[in-house]
């Protein structure tokens, strides 16, 4: 009897240690996992190529990364509330548009308010859409992707604006700020002000909630529906941002612009560590899984390989951080269950 | 003058001593009722839930609030909540007048809700949820974590929770989660403290702390509305009791003037009739299931027994005793780590419930709105969803087959008496009561002649009850091998010929004939509690 209890003992104390090391794992992966992803992408290409490293390449790196992680991390709302917006790669394009023709007739100040403007009036009517119409985010921003793919290449006539003579507009993208490219510097600064949102204002808090329990959220007496609009309205926002900033880094535009960018950032999204689920909102890890996402993409280009691949690349980072995300919830769930935390 | 408002601080509170809660007391007129519900009417589509309904909580009193599925309990609850608006009929909260048409409106007026399904935010730290929607700010609007986490650790360590408050509620247990809810309705001014089935899921050691919880705030003037299927729960916390039945109020009394069996009968409106279970003694024949040895995640085993064709096998424990996993790995749903499962001899390694079901084991899942019911199909189909076709070919099998569908629906529904108005109804609005003979129907469709039975009665009122307990019993009577897994130990020594008690994941007895009571599961369930943990 006594050997017997001591084996049961021995045998719940090794699960007992896997369980705690697998969850301790994701703990720290949460906060870690993708900056350690970018150290080691990062060392073995430039290993391989040392001109990975050149400052000319970096910068345009963190670019790259800043025009993804900025919509990226208005869906980092979206996605912990337990919705998302599909039509952000829309919103990019009709706003790059808008600023484009917008820039012929007015001054840069102006046009680029306006395009933001647009891209909340966007995002306003996704969330009425959802709230007041009942059609599920994902029926009702699959609509809107298609409405303002159309809208972006009729304003257009489907022909491309090149901008000459804008060099202000060039500068936002070229320019530094204490050293920092300006796009880096929007990007943090929009980092900064959704993680206050985030963290440590009410309206986060209630965010999460909706995404965690939705019906909780409701019992609760939280404005349910005012928070998912502003939520759309933010995501509209950061999207129409980027489309500004793409078209400062590509000085042409067109209406085919932001092809499959809702993919990428809920790619990113997700691989930073917030739950498809909703309930959890990482936007560090948004900002750092939208670096890993460019340092990869440069990675290929750089070691000439078919850009082609950088579509499988995205898609199986995409499967990776859903089936990393569905195995994080699964030992959750047992450690609950068994009552071994 | 507020009672409420000494509240927030449960520790406080403690170290003022009685003397504060003797103020309260005096200076509040004890037969003024806090709560006052007149004439409550509630109609939904084709129902009446609630005819006029009259209810009044009184300052200082736990009510028990009692009737049978579909009695109009939770239509009740839901108009004191908020969540639904009265047809017609007052509420009145200290003698004026109150419209309830959201949940808010009924929080502010001092009624605080503790659901059976909790309103919790899994992915919030245990502090964001006490305050979610109440959250105290600094100046520039943004949340005083600080002063948060501080007053969450004071509610918790008040009710003897001793947590950090910025751990995620996800990790909590079910008893632990029950206790952020009342903290995050002790954060608040309240006055009124309804419980929905509070102690469903909770361990004996668990409902202890919960009833010291409810009599400290009765104590501090506290009316609780307390709903409960558990009788014994009733008459050991309760001062009065109200019964509904058919959406109507049949009556109010003190309990000290009630026996169970009266309240019984206030429930069903008639004498309940003791269908005598006739046990038969254990068959001698060769065991249907033979468990050797056996191992499965959650430290469960060695575990080793038989069931035999024509017995029902009672499996007891409390929660995390191993009950379930037990079920689970029998059924090929839970993975065995060792050890050997033998069918009429036949040792099997059951791969999943598909595999099960072929080799003639059912299993009822313990909680059907999680793993039963399709709420979205009709009664019909729900009822055949699995039905065993063994001498039909693949195409055929392929094909629903209507006219067999309505025959096997018309056997199952005479046989177990299900309450519904057609096949086609859906199943999400039969009562309790039915829904679970539903399940307990499909056991009788697959044609399995193991029957794995979790919590067989689980959310069912007093009258179906007996009946699920008739029928337990007809099945071994027809040659079934029965195990039937409980936390309602009444139903384990009523039902059972033999009762394994499970605790830490080992059988720490296997009572049967005159051992098997109500009073020698318990000793065994807790008898070893704190091995292996």
């Amino acid at each position: 009897m006594t050997s017997a209890t001591q084996g049961l003992s021995n045998t719940t104390e090794t699960e007992n240690r896997w369980l705690s090391v697998a969850l301790r794992f994701f703990q720290l992966f949460e906060s870690l996992g993708v900056l350690v992803m970018i150290v080691l992408v990062v060392a073995l290409v430039s290993s391989a190529t040392p001109n990975f490293l050149q400052p000319n390449n970096v910068s345009s790196l963190l670019i790259t990364a800043a025009i993804i992680a900025v919509p990226a991390m208005g869906m980092t709302l979206a996605l912990a509330m337990g919705g998302l917006d599909l039509s952000i790669g829309s919103i990019q394009a009709l706003t790059a548009c808008a600023v484009a023709m917008l820039l012929g007739v007015v001054g840069i100040p102006l046009s680029i308010g306006a395009t933001l403007l647009l891209g909340a009036l966007v995002g306003l009517i996704n969330g009425l859409i959802i709230t007041r119409l009942g059609v599920p985010a994902f029926v009702a921003t699959l609509g809107m992707m298609s409405v303002l793919r159309g809208a972006a290449l009729l304003m257009t006539d489907g022909q491309s604006i090149l901008l000459m003579d804008q060099p202000e507009l060039a500068q936002l993208n070229s320019g530094q700020l204490l050293g920092i490219p300006i796009p880096v510097v929007i990007a943090l600064a929009i980092f900064a002000v959704l993680w206050v949102l985030l963290r440590h204002a009410p309206f986060g808090q209630h965010v999460c909630a909706i995404g965690g329990n939705e019906k909780a959220a409701l019992a609760t007496g939280l404005k349910v529906d005012r928070i998912k609009v502003i939520v759309f309205v933010i995501v509209g926002i950061t999207a129409a941002l980027s489309g500004v900033m793409l078209t400062s880094q590509l000085m042409i535009v067109d209406g085919t612009l932001g092809v499959g960018l809702e993919l990428q950032a809920i790619a990113v999204v997700v691989l930073g560590g917030t739950s498809l689920m909703g309930g959890n909102a990482n936007l560090l890890g948004t900002l750092l899984a939208a670096v890993l996402l460019a340092v990869i993409n440069s990675a290929l280009n750089i070691l000439k390989v078919d850009p082609f691949y950088q579509y499988l690349a995205l898609g199986l980072l995409l499967i990776f951080a859903l089936s990393l995300d569905t195995l994080r919830r699964a030992i959750i769930k047992r450690a609950v269950t068994e009552g071994r935390l | 003058m507020e009672p409420g408002s000494a509240l927030p601080a449960l520790a406080d509170d403690v170290e003022l001593g009685p003397h504060q809660t003797n103020d309260i007391d005096r200076t509040s007129d004890v037969t003024e009722a806090i709560l006052v519900a007149r004439r409550i009417c509630k109609r939904f589509p084709g129902v009446l839930a609630l005819d006029e309904v009259d209810l009044e909580l009184l300052p200082s009193e736990v009510h028990a609030l009692v009737g049978e599925n579909g009695a109009g309990k939770s239509t009740l609850i839901k108009v004191l909540g908020g969540q639904h608006e009265a047809t017609s009929g007052t509420l009145q909260v200290d003698g004026r007048e109150v419209h309830f048409d959201d949940p808010l409106r009924s929080q502010q007026a001092g009624i605080s809700v503790i659901n059976q399904e909790f309103n919790l935010i899994p992915q919030l730290s245990i502090a964001s949820n006490i305050y979610l929607g109440r959250e105290p700010r600094r100046r520039g609007g943004l949340i005083d974590w600080p002063m948060v986490n501080r007053s969450s650790v004071e509610l918790l360590t008040g009710l003897g929770l001793d947590i950090k408050p910025t751990l995620r509620v996800e990790y909590l247990s079910v008893a632990d989660k029950q206790l952020v809810e009342v903290a995050k309705a002790l954060s608040q001014d309240f006055r009124v403290m309804i419980m929905d089935e509070p102690t469903a899921a909770l361990s004996s050691a668990e409902v202890d702390r919960l009833f010291e919880i409810i009599l400290e705030l009765r104590e501090r003037g506290v009316a609780v509305l307390y709903v409960s299927h558990r009788l014994s729960e009733i008459f050991r916390i309760a001062d009065r009791v109200t019964v509904l039945r058919d959406g109507r109020r049949v009556g109010t009394k003190a309990i000290g003037d009630l026996t169970e069996r009266d309240v019984i009968t206030m429930m069903l409106g008639r004498e309940l009739e003791d269908h005598e279970v006739h046990k038969a003694a254990a068959a001698e024949s060769a065991p249907a299931l033979a468990v050797r040895d056996l191992r499965a995640m959650g430290g469960l085993g060695p575990l080793s027994f038989d069931v035999h064709y024509g017995e029902v096998l009672g499996i007891a424990g409390l929660v995390g005793s191993g009950r379930s996993e037990l079920m689970r790995t029998l059924f090929g749903i839970t993975h065995r780590k060792s050890g050997e499962i033998l069918l009429d001899g036949r040792p099997v390694v059951l791969k999943d419930a598909a595999h099960a079901l072929r080799e003639g084991i059912f299993m009822l899942p313990e909680d059907r709105k999680v793993e039963g019911m399709f709420p979205d199909l009709d009664v019909r189909e729900n009822l055949v969803i699995k039905r065993a076709r063994p001498q039909e070919s693949a195409l055929q099998q392929a094909i629903l087959d209507g006219r067999a569908e309505q025959a096997e629906y018309l056997r199952i529904q005479e046989l177990l008496t299900v309450r519904a108005h057609s096949p086609r109804q859906l199943v999400s609005t039969l009562s309790g009561g039915n829904q679970q003979k539903v399940m307990l129907g499909r056991a009788l469709v697959s044609e399995a002649r193991i029957l794995l039975l979790n919590e067989p009665t689980r959310g069912v009122d007093v009258g179906t009850k007996v009946e699920i307990h008739g029928l337990i019993r007809q099945l071994a009577k027809d040659g079934h091998a029965v195990v039937v897994s409980s936390s309602d130990v009444p139903e384990l020594e009523r039902v059972g010929d033999r009762c394994l008690v499970l605790s830490a994941g080992r059988i720490t007895g296997s009572l049967q004939g005159d051992d098997l009571t109500e009073d020698n599961i318990i000793a065994c369930a807790v008898a070893h509690a704190t091995l292996g943990v």
